[in-house]
C-alpha cells in the first residue's frame, strides 16, 4: 500500500516536473501562415505574392457603396452612378453625390479608391523592395514579376491621380516607425512617375501569355495605361495652356499600341464582356472565376423583374437614365434630335444603334425569354416591387444571361471587368489626334473602326470641333458604364454642362390596343460644382496626415 | 495503458465497496436544525481522522469511535459546525445552527479554498439553488442580477445560442481585445461554453473573483475577472438519488408593433407625396378600401410577419438524474442531464446531454485521489439560410405570406421568411461532443503538519461537426384563373465542417496550512503548463443537380470550396501565494504569478503578476465586544497587477503571409495567392491591468442586516489595439497589434441584505446589489487632427457619436431660420430633424450642420449602472422568491428597419402614427419619406435610445412535501415548483428588447419562460 502510494506521488511529481521543464510547450510555430523570411526566399511563394497584388485591383464590380469594411455593400455601385448616365437605387449612398453634394466624408467610392489603391501600391512596393534577394536561376521570371509589380503600382497611382490630382508618391515599403505623413506630390510629378514606370514595365513585359496565364500585365497593358494617362494629361482639366505637344504624345502613345498588332475589336459588343479566351479586344482586365472569385453584379445591379417562373431575385441598384438612352444614334448615324431623322418617340427603340440593346434592358427587351415590361404596372415596374425600375431602364451590359437563374444569381457572376480594351485605345487616338491635326484620315479610321463593329455607319470628313463632339458621344456610348464617363466629363471640364442637368425617366403607359405612350419626366435635379472635377481627399486621411492639403473648394 | 485501465476499473468498482473500519464504541443520535426539523446528509467526522458518516433522511446517524474523549465534528452546508467531545453518553443529539455569521463559511478561491472571514479580496458567490431557479439553457444567463459587479447583456434568445455577454466590473479594454472573463471549473481553466452549457444540477457554487488579489493567481489570464465553478461531490452517507423534471414554455419578451396594411398604405402614399408632391399615389383608393375592409385577404393581405415567424410558443424540457453518496474511502457524485429546447419555428431545436461523475478516493490516510469525468453532447438543428430576421423584420404587411391552402406565397421581390424557416428548406445541423477530465492526486506529507502536494492532470477532447443542406422551397403566385405558378427552382447546396480539439494541462501544487498559536499561515506554490491544439476541415459544393443524396461528392466539383486549418497554443506558469493572519483579526495575503505565453515573441513572453491584500476583522477586537449592534465588520483592501494576453490574431511578432487558395484567377483558373497579413510587431505583449480595491463587509443587529461596500479602480495599460486611428490609409498595410491603449475604470459595488426568521416556520429575506462602473479612454493613439467633438480620448469606451438632434422643424419659418445640413439641402424641409450647430471650421457655430457638428452623444451600450433586487419567503414547506434586475445609463442606437419607416421597402412600426405633418407640428417623429439617405437618417441622437430597464428576471414558488406517506414510498422529499425568467420588463425603448445589441434589429428575440418542475429525492 505504502509503496503504491509513493509510486503515485513520484509518478505525478515526475510527470509534472518533466512536463514543466520541457521547453517544447512554448515552442509553437505558426501552422496556418508563412513568414516573410520564407516568402522572399522562394520564387514560387514570391510569385504567389505577386498573384495577390492582382487581387487588390479595385474594379467596378467591387465598389463598396456603404464605405470601408462594409463588405456586404461590395458590388452595389458603379462609379458611373455619380454621372448623368445612371440613377441609383434610393437606398444607395451614392445618391448624395448624384444630388449634388460631394464632400470629404460622403463619397464612399472615393474614400475606397484612396484606400484600396494604396493597399495595392504597398504590396507592389514590398515586392520591389524584396525581390532582388530572392534566389532563383530564372532571371527572366524575376524580371517579369518585377515589371508586373511596377505596372500594377503605376496602375494604382493612375487611378488615384485621375480622381484626386497629385497624391503622396510612396515608392518604398514604409515601416510603422517611418514618418507616415507624406505630402502630396504635384500632378506633374505623379504623371511623370506613371509614364516612366509604364515605359520601364513595358520593356520587361511580354506581348502576350499562354491562355493559362491570361490576366497578367502585358507590354500592351503598360503602353495603354501610358496612352490613357497622357490623354488625361493633355485634357482641358490638366492642360490649361492647351499645350498641343501633350495631345501629340497621347496620340503617339495610342498609336504605338495600335501598331503592336496584337489587338482587335471583338465582333460582338455584348459577348465582348463575357468571352474570356480568344478575346483580342481585352488589354487589361480584373479576372473573376467561380467559385470564390465572383462578383454580385448579376443580382445587385441587375433589373428586378417579377417573372417568377424564370428569373431569380435581383435588387436593381442600377437604372439607366433617359438622358443616357437619348445619346444613342439612330442606326443610320443620325442623332435622335436630327429633324431629318426617323426617330419616333412612341416607338423609340427601333432602328437605334445596336449597342443600346446590348447595354440596357428597356420596355420590350427580351431577357431570359421574358419580355421586359417597364410600362406602368409591367413586370419590371409593379408597385409591389420595391426595387422596380426608376427610369424605365435596367442593366444588360456585363450581365451574362447564364447568371440569371435563382441559384446562379447568388453564386455570383465571373465575367471579367475590363479596364482597358482596344476600342478605348482607338478612341484615345482619335481624340488626341483630332486635337493635334483635326479630323484627319487616321482619326476617321480609328473612330470608324469602333463604330463598324456595332454596325454604325462610318463618319466622313468634318471639322475639328464637330469631330470632338462625335468622339465625346462615341465614348459615352461605346464605353458606357465602364467608369470612363465619371472622369471624361471632369477632364473635359464639362461637369456643369452634363452633371447639372435634371435626369429623366421615361413614363410608359400601355394603351388598350397594346401600343405604348412614352413620356419623359424629370426624376431628379442634379447638382455639380466646378471644384468637383477633383475628388476631395478623404477627411479621415486629412486627420491622420498633417501634411496633406485638401483640393480647392472643399 | 493497461495499467491505466486497471486503475480506472479499480476506481469504478471501489465506489461500490463499503469499506469496513475497525470499530470500538458506537455513538448515535439525531441531527436537527433549531426548528427541530431533521437534517439529512449532515456530516459527522471523527476529528483528526478520515472516519466519517452522515445523517440519514430522519437526521439519524451512527458512528464508531475508538475511545472516550474522541471529538466528533458535525457540519452541514449553511450551518455552523459543532465539535463535541464524546463522554459517557453514547447518544448525542445535535442542533446545528444556521450560519448567519459568515465567520466559518468556506469559499472557493483560485486553486484552493479559504475561510470567508479570512478573504481579503472581492469574491461574490452564487449558490446552486440560485443557479437552478432560472429556466435557461445557457448558464451565463443565471448570473444576471444575482451579485454585485457582474454586468450582463443577453443579445439574443435562440436555443443553444442565447449566451449573455459577461463584463466583470465593466469594460476596460478596446481594439483587438475582449472582456470575456476567465472560466475555471474545479481548478482547470475551461472555455466559456464549457461553463455555460453545464447542467446546473452539477454545480455546487459559482464564485466570481473580481479584484486583483483574488484573480492575480491567474496572472496573464486574470485581468477580466474569473468565474470559478465548483461542481458537486459525493458526501459520506448512503446513496441519495434525485430526479428533477422541468417543463417550460418560452415566448419572445417583446415584438415590435407593426402597422397593418391599411395604415401602411396610407402612410406610404403620404411618404411618396412628401418626396415628390407631383407623384401619383402608390395605393389607389380601391386598394386602400380593400386593405381596410379585409374582405379578400389574398388580394389585400394584412400579414403580420413578426407574429407569423416569431409569435409562437416554444416548449422546453429538462431532465436530470443524480446519484451521490459514499463511504469514508470512496465518495461519488454522478449526474445525467438532458435538455431539449424548441425554437419559435419548427426547424429549430437544441438538445444537450450532460454527464458528470466526480469520484473521490481516500487511497490511504494521507492520500486522496479524485477523478472528474464530464462530457456533453450538443445537437442543434437550425434553418440552413440566414436572413430570417432581416426579412421577417422588413417585409411589409401588404404582401401575402401564405395562401388559404397553406401554399407559401411569393411576397413581391423579397424572400418569404416562412420559406426560410420551413423544414423543407433544408437544415443546418451542428453537433459537438466534449469530453473533459480532471485527475487530482493529493498527498499529505507525513511529518509536516498541514503540508501536502498535489498533482493535477486535465485532458480534454472535443469533436464538432456541422452539415448544412440548403434546398429550394417553392413559392407560389396565384394566376387570374386560380391556378398557381411557382418560382424558378434553385439548386441545392451542401457544406460540411469537421473540427477537433484537444487540451492537456498539468499542475503541480504544494499546499501548506497551519496555525501556531495566534499566527495562522497558509501557502500555495503552483506550477502549470497547458497545451491546446485544434484542427478543422471544411468542404462545400453547390448547384446540386439532384437532391437525392446529401453528400459532398454528389455535387458538381466546379463550385467546390475546401479549406483546412490547424492551430496550437501553449502556456507555462508558476505561482506562489502566502496568507498570514494574526489572531484571526488581521489578515494579509500576497501572491505572485509568472506566465509565459507563446502569443508573444520569446523575449516578450514572460510576465510577473504580483498582488497584495489586507483585511482587518474589526469585530474581532475587544473594544467591539460592547458594540452589540455590530456582529461582524471587516475592512479590506487589495492592490495588484494582472494581465490579458487575448490577442485574436496570434504570432503578431511575425510578418505574416496567409496562403489563400483561389486568390486570383489567371486564365480562368484560380491560383493560390500569398496575402500579407498584419506587419510584424516584435514588441507586442500582454495588457497590464492594475487594480485597486477597498471596502468593508458588515452584519448588524443580530445578523438581521448586512451591508457590503467596495470601491474599485482599474488602470489598464498597453491595451492591444492598432493605430488605425492615426496611421494614414496611404500606409497601405494591415497594422500590427500594438500595446497602445489605456483605459481607467472606476466604480462601486453595494450589497444590502436583510434576513429574518420570524418564527420557526416563517422566514424571509430581501437583498439588493448595485454596481456602478464608469470607464474613460486615456489613450487610443488617435489622429492629431480629429475634431474635438469626435475624439474618443477622454470619453467612455464604446461611446456614440453623431449630430445632436434638437427636435423637428415645425414649419417653414423654423426650417428657414435654423442651421441645416449641407448634405441634404435639396431634399430637406419642415418636418425633418433639426440638429444643433455646435461648431465650424473656426471652432464656432457657422450656421451649417456638417462634420464639425458631430459630437459625443453618450457612453454606449454597456450599462454604467446595473442592479438586482431579490427576496424570498419560506413558510413551512412553502417558498417563494423573486429577482428583479435592472440597468441604466446605457443606450441603443437603432437604425434601418429597427427604427425607420419604409426602410429598404420595409415595414412601419406603430409609433410612426405620430409623425410630423403640417397639422401635427409637434409630432414625436419626423415626416415620412421613402428615401433613407436624407437629413433624418444621419447618425444623430434622434435614433439613440435610452435602454434603461427593470425586469422581473426570475420568480419561483415552490412547495416541498415531507410526509410519512412519502417516507413509506422511500421518498425523502418531493418538491414541486413553478418559476419563470424575464417575466415582465419595464422600459421606454420601443420595439426591441432593452438588452438587444443589434442596431438593425436582426436577432432572435430574448425569451420569457414559464416553467414547471418537480424534484424528487430518494
Amino acid at each position: 500500500m505504502i509503496t503504491k502510494k509513493i509510486t503515485w506521488v513520484l509518478g505525478i511529481a515526475f510527470l509534472a516536473s518533466t512536463a514543466y521543464s520541457c521547453k517544447k510547450v512554448l515552442d509553437v510555430k505558426p501552422t496556418n501562415f508563412v513568414s516573410d523570411e520564407a516568402v522572399f526566399k522562394d520564387i514560387t511563394l514570391t510569385s504567389q505574392f505577386v498573384t495577390n497584388i492582382y487581387s487588390s485591383l479595385l474594379s467596378g464590380f467591387d465598389r463598396r457603396d456603404a464605405g470601408l469594411g462594409q463588405d456586404w455593400s461590395v458590388g452595389f455601385g458603379l462609379l458611373d452612378m455619380a454621372t448623368d448616365d445612371i440613377e441609383a437605387h434610393a437606398s444607395l449612398n451614392v445618391n448624395l453625390v448624384q444630388a449634388g453634394d460631394l464632400n470629404p466624408t460622403n463619397f464612399n467610392f472615393g474614400i475606397e479608391m484612396w484606400q484600396a489603391n494604396y493597399v495595392l501600391i504597398r504590396k507592389a512596393n514590398t515586392l520591389l523592395a524584396r525581390i532582388d534577394a530572392v534566389e532563383t536561376t530564372d532571371a527572366a521570371l524575376k524580371a517579369r514579376l518585377k515589371a508586373e509589380a511596377r505596372f500594377l503600382r503605376a496602375f494604382g497611382y493612375a487611378e488615384l491621380v485621375k480622381a484626386f490630382g497629385g497624391v503622396p508618391l510612396i515608392t518604398t515599403e514604409q515601416m510603422v516607425s517611418d514618418d507616415l505623413s507624406v505630402p502630396r506630390s504635384s500632378y506633374d510629378e505623379c504623371m511623370q512617375f506613371i509614364v516612366s514606370e509604364c515605359d520601364a514595365a513595358a520593356a520587361d513585359l511580354p506581348l502576350s501569355y499562354s491562355d493559362a496565364e491570361l490576366g497578367r500585365a502585358t507590354k500592351g497593358a503598360a503602353m495603354s495605361l501610358k496612352a490613357r494617362m497622357l490623354l488625361y494629361y493633355a485634357s482641358p482639366l490638366n492642360n490649361t495652356a492647351n499645350d498641343s505637344k501633350r495631345w501629340a504624345d497621347a496620340a503617339s502613345a495610342a498609336k504605338a499600341v495600335m501598331d503592336l498588332g496584337v489587338y482587335d475589336t471583338h465582333p460582338d459588343y455584348y459577348r465582348l464582356f463575357m468571352d474570356k479566351t480568344g478575346n483580342r479586344e481585352v488589354i487589361f482586365a480584373k479576372k473573376y472565376a467561380r467559385p470564390g472569385r465572383t462578383h454580385e453584379t448579376a443580382w445587385k445591379l441587375a433589373m428586378s423583374i417579377e417573372a417568377p417562373s424564370v428569373i431569380g431575385g435581383a435588387w436593381g441598384a442600377f437604372h439607366a437614365t433617359q438622358n443616357f438612352v437619348d445619346a444613342y444614334e439612330m442606326k443610320d448615324g443620325k442623332s435622335i434630335t436630327d429633324p431629318s431623322g426617323s426617330y419616333n418617340k412612341n416607338n423609340p427603340y427601333v432602328n437605334r444603334d445596336s449597342r443600346l440593346d446590348k447595354s440596357v434592358l428597356r420596355n420590350g427587351s427580351s431577357w431570359k425569354g421574358v419580355t421586359v415590361e417597364t410600362f406602368e404596372g409591367g413586370n419590371a415596374n409593379k408597385p409591389t416591387n420595391g426595387d422596380r425600375t426608376k427610369t424605365g431602364y435596367g442593366l444588360k451590359k456585363f450581365i451574362d444571361e447564364k447568371y440569371i437563374s435563382a441559384d446562379a444569381v447568388y453564386q455570383g457572376g465571373d465575367n471579367d471587368w475590363i479596364y482597358m480594351r482596344f476600342a478605348e485605345i482607338l478612341l484615345i487616338y482619335a481624340e488626341a489626334q483630332n486635337e493635334v491635326a483635326g479630323a484627319d484620315g487616321s482619326v476617321l479610321a480609328a473612330i470608324n473602326r469602333v463604330r463598324a463593329r456595332s454596325g454604325q455607319p462610318a463618319l466622313t470628313a468634318m471639322g475639328q470641333s464637330q469631330m470632338r463632339e462625335k468622339i465625346r458621344n462615341e465614348r459615352r456610348v461605346e464605353l458606357a458604364f465602364e467608369e470612363h464617363r465619371f472622369f471624361d466629363v471632369r477632364r473635359w471640364k464639362l461637369g456643369t454642362t452634363y452633371f447639372n442637368q435634371p435626369v429623366k425617366r421615361v413614363k410608359i403607359l400601355k394603351n388598350a390596343d397594346g401600343s405604348f405612350t412614352y413620356t419623359d419626366e424629370n426624376i431628379e435635379n442634379r447638382g455639380y460644382k466646378e471644384h468637383y472635377n477633383l475628388l476631395p481627399i478623404p477627411q479621415m486621411e486629412l486627420e491622420r496626415n498633417n501634411k496633406l492639403v485638401q483640393n480647392p473648394g472643399y | 495503458m493497461r495499467r491505466t485501465i486497471q486503475i480506472i476499473v479499480f476506481l469504478i468498482t471501489s465506489c461500490f465497496l463499503q469499506q469496513a473500519v475497525a470499530q470500538n464504541i458506537a455513538v448515535n443520535g439525531k441531527i436537527t436544525d433549531k426548528t427541530g426539523t431533521a437534517i439529512a446528509g449532515a456530516s459527522v467526522l471523527l476529528k483528526g481522522t478520515t472516519t466519517a458518516t452522515s445523517s440519514d433522511a430522519d437526521g439519524n446517524y451512527r458512528i464508531s469511535i475508538p475511545e472516550k474523549g474522541s471529538v466528533l465534528v458535525f457540519s452541514y452546508v449553511g450551518t455552523n459546525r459543532q465539535e463535541i467531545v464524546v463522554g459517557t453518553n453514547r447518544t448525542i443529539n445535535v442542533v446545528l445552527e444556521d450560519t448567519e455569521n459568515v465567520l466559518n463559511d468556506v469559499v472557493v478561491v483560485g486553486y484552493g479554498t479559504q475561510r470567508k472571514a479570512s478573504v481579503t479580496g472581492s469574491i461574490s458567490t452564487i449558490n446552486s439553488k440560485e443557479m437552478l431557479q432560472s429556466p435557461v439553457g445557457d448558464l451565463s444567463n443565471t448570473l444576471a442580477g444575482r451579485v454585485a459587479g457582474v454586468i450582463t447583456k443577453q443579445p439574443a434568445g435562440e436555443p443553444g445560442s442565447d449566451a449573455a455577454q459577461i463584463y466583470i466590473r465593466g469594460n476596460s479594454t478596446f481594439g483587438n481585445s475582449t472582456m470575456e472573463p476567465l472560466f475555471v471549473v474545479d481548478g482547470i481553466v475551461r472555455g466559456f461554453r464549457d461553463f455555460s452549457q453545464m447542467d446546473p444540477n452539477e454545480i455546487e457554487s459559482v464564485n466570481i473573483l473580481k479584484d486583483a488579489s483574488s484573480a492575480a493567481i491567474f496572472g496573464v489570464k486574470g485581468a477580466n475577472g474569473v468565474v470559478l465553478v465548483t461542481t458537486k461531490r459525493g458526501k459520506v452517507g448512503k446513496l441519495t438519488a434525485s430526479y428533477t423534471f422541468n417543463y417550460g414554455l418560452s415566448q419572445v419578451t417583446r415584438l415590435p408593433k407593426n402597422l397593418g396594411s391599411y395604415e401602411y398604405a396610407v402612410l406610404f402614399n403620404e411618404a411618396k407625396l412628401n418626396d415628390n408632391p407631383n407623384a401619383a399615389p402608390e395605393f389607389s383608393q380601391e386598394r386602400l378600401d380593400g386593405f381596410r375592409s379585409g374582405s379578400d385577404r389574398e388580394l389585400y393581405p394584412n400579414t403580420d410577419w413578426m407574429d407569423l415567424v416569431l409569435g409562437g410558443t416554444a416548449p422546453r424540457m429538462q431532465h436530470n438524474v443524480s446519484l451521490s453518496g459514499g463511504s469514508e474511502k470512496t465518495k461519488y457524485f454522478t449526474s445525467l442531464g438532458y435538455l431539449n429546447e424548441d425554437g419559435l419555428y419548427k426547424s429549430l431545436n437544441y438538445k444537450r446531454y450532460n454527464v458528470r461523475t466526480n469520484l473521490d478516493v481516500q487511497v490511504t490516510n494521507t492520500t486522496r485521489f479524485s477523478v472528474d469525468l464530464s462530457g456533453r453532447l450538443e445537437n442543434k438543428t437550425a434553418p440552413p439560410s440566414g436572413g430570417i430576421f432581416e426579412h421577417t423584420l422588413r417585409n411589409p404587411p401588404i404582401f401575402l405570406g401564405q395562401y388559404e391552402d397553406g401554399r407559401l406565397a411569393s411576397p413581391g421581390s423579397y424572400p418569404n421568411p416562412l420559406a426560410l424557416v420551413s423544414p423543407e428548406s433544408g437544415y443546418n445541423r451542428t453537433s459537438g461532443n466534449y469530453i473533459l477530465t480532471n485527475f487530482q492526486l493529493t498527498q499529505d506529507i507525513p511529518g509536516v503538519k498541514g503540508l501536502s502536494v498535489k498533482g493535477v492532470m486535465a485532458f480534454d477532447r472535443s469533436f464538432t461537426y456541422n452539415k448544412t443542406w440548403n434546398t429550394w422551397v417553392p413559392l407560389y403566385v396565384k394566376n387570374a384563373d386560380g391556378t398557381y405558378a411557382t418560382t424558378a427552382p434553385s439548386k441545392s447546396s451542401l457544406s460540411k465542417n469537421f473540427g477537433e480539439a484537444q487540451g492537456l494541462e498539468f499542475q503541480g501544487q504544494l499546499n501548506y496550512e497551519n496555525r501556531f498559536g495566534k499566527h495562522g499561515f497558509s501557502a500555495l506554490a503552483l506550477i502549470l503548463q497547458k497545451e491546446n491544439q485544434n484542427s478543422g476541415l471544411f468542404g462545400s459544393r453547390n448547384s446540386y443537380e439532384s437532391s437525392a443524396l446529401e453528400l459532398i461528392n454528389f455535387g458538381p466539383a466546379e463550385n467546390e470550396v475546401l479549406s483546412d486549418n490547424e492551430d496550437k497554443t501553449g502556456l507555462r506558469s508558476a505561482a506562489v501565494r502566502l496568507n498570514y493572519d494574526f489572531d484571526n483579526k488581521y489578515f494579509v495575503q500576497g501572491s505572485l504569478r509568472r506566465d509565459e505565453s507563446e502569443n508573444f515573441a520569446p523575449n516578450k513572453r514572460t510576465g510577473y503578476f504580483p498582488a497584495v491584500s489586507a483585511g482587518w476583522l474589526v469585530t474581532g477586537e475587544d473594544f467591539m465586544k460592547g458594540v452589540s449592534a455590530v456582529d461582524y465588520l471587516k475592512i479590506k483592501g487589495s492592490y495588484g497587477k494582472l494581465g490579458s494576453d487575448r490577442i485574436p490574431s496570434r504570432f503578431g511578432y511575425y510578418n505574416r503571409y496567409d496562403l489563400v487558395p483561389n486568390n486570383y484567377p489567371f486564365g480562368g483558373t484560380l491560383s493560390n495567392g500569398l496575402v500579407p497579413g498584419a506587419i510584424a510587431n516584435p514588441n507586442v505583449t500582454w495588457e497590464t491591468s492594475t487594480k485597486t480595491d477597498v471596502g468593508f463587509e458588515t452584519r448588524l443587529f443580530k445578523n438581521l442586516i448586512g451591508v457590503d461596500f467596495t470601491y474599485f479602480k482599474e488602470d489598464r495599460k498597453d491595451i492591444l489595439a492598432n493605430r488605425s486611428l492615426s496611421v494614414p490609409l496611404s500606409f497601405g498595410a494591415n497594422l500590427p497589434t500594438e500595446n497602445i491603449g489605456r483605459v481607467t475604470n472606476k466604480g462601486i459595488e453595494v450589497v444590502l441584505s436583510h434576513n429574518n426568521r420570524i418564527s420557526n416556520d416563517l422566514s424571509y429575506y430581501v437583498s439588493g446589489n448595485f454596481t456602478y462602473a464608469k470607464n474613460k479612454i486615456l489613450e487610443a493613439a488617435e489622429a492629431i487632427n480629429v475634431p474635438a467633438g469626435k475624439r474618443i480620448t477622454g470619453r467612455p469606451n464604446g461611446g456614440y457619436y453623431g449630430y445632436k438632434a434638437i427636435g423637428i422643424f415645425k414649419d417653414a419659418a423654423d426650417f428657414n431660420n435654423s442651421p441645416k445640413t449641407t448634405a441634404f439641402l435639396a431634399t430637406s424641409g419642415p418636418g425633418d430633424i433639426k440638429y444643433e450647430d455646435l461648431s465650424g471650421p473656426n471652432g464656432t457655430p457657422d450656421g451649417v450642420i456638417d462634420d464639425f457638428d458631430v459630437t459625443y452623444l453618450g457612453g454606449g451600450a454597456l450599462p454604467e449602472i446595473i442592479y438586482g433586487i431579490s427576496g424570498g419567503i419560506n413558510y413551512k414547506g412553502f417558498e417563494a422568491s423573486f429577482l428583479f434586475q435592472g440597468a441604466t445609463r446605457s443606450q441603443q442606437y437603432l437604425t434601418q428597419n429597427a427604427a425607420w419607416a419604409f426602410y429598404n421597402g420595409g415595414r412601419v412600426t406603430e409609433e410612426w402614427l405620430d409623425r410630423w405633418t403640417p397639422d401635427n407640428a409637434d409630432a414625436s417623429l419626423p415626416r415620412l419619406s421613402l428615401n433613407s439617405n436624407g437629413n433624418n437618417y444621419a447618425t444623430s441622437s434622434f435614433w439613440l435610445k435610452d435602454a434603461t430597464y427593470l425586469r422581473l428576471k426570475n420568480v419561483e414558488v415552490a412547495y416541498t412535501f415531507k410526509t410519512e406517506f412519502l417516507a413509506k414510498l422511500k421518498l425523502t422529499g418531493v418538491r414541486v415548483y413553478a418559476n419563470g425568467q424575464n417575466l415582465f420588463t419595464l422600459t421606454d425603448i420601443l420595439n426591441v428588447d432593452p438588452e438587444n445589441t443589434s442596431a438593425i434589429g436582426w436577432y432572435y428575440p430574448q425569451q420569457k419562460t414559464f416553467n414547471f418542475g418537480l424534484s424528487v429525492q430518494f
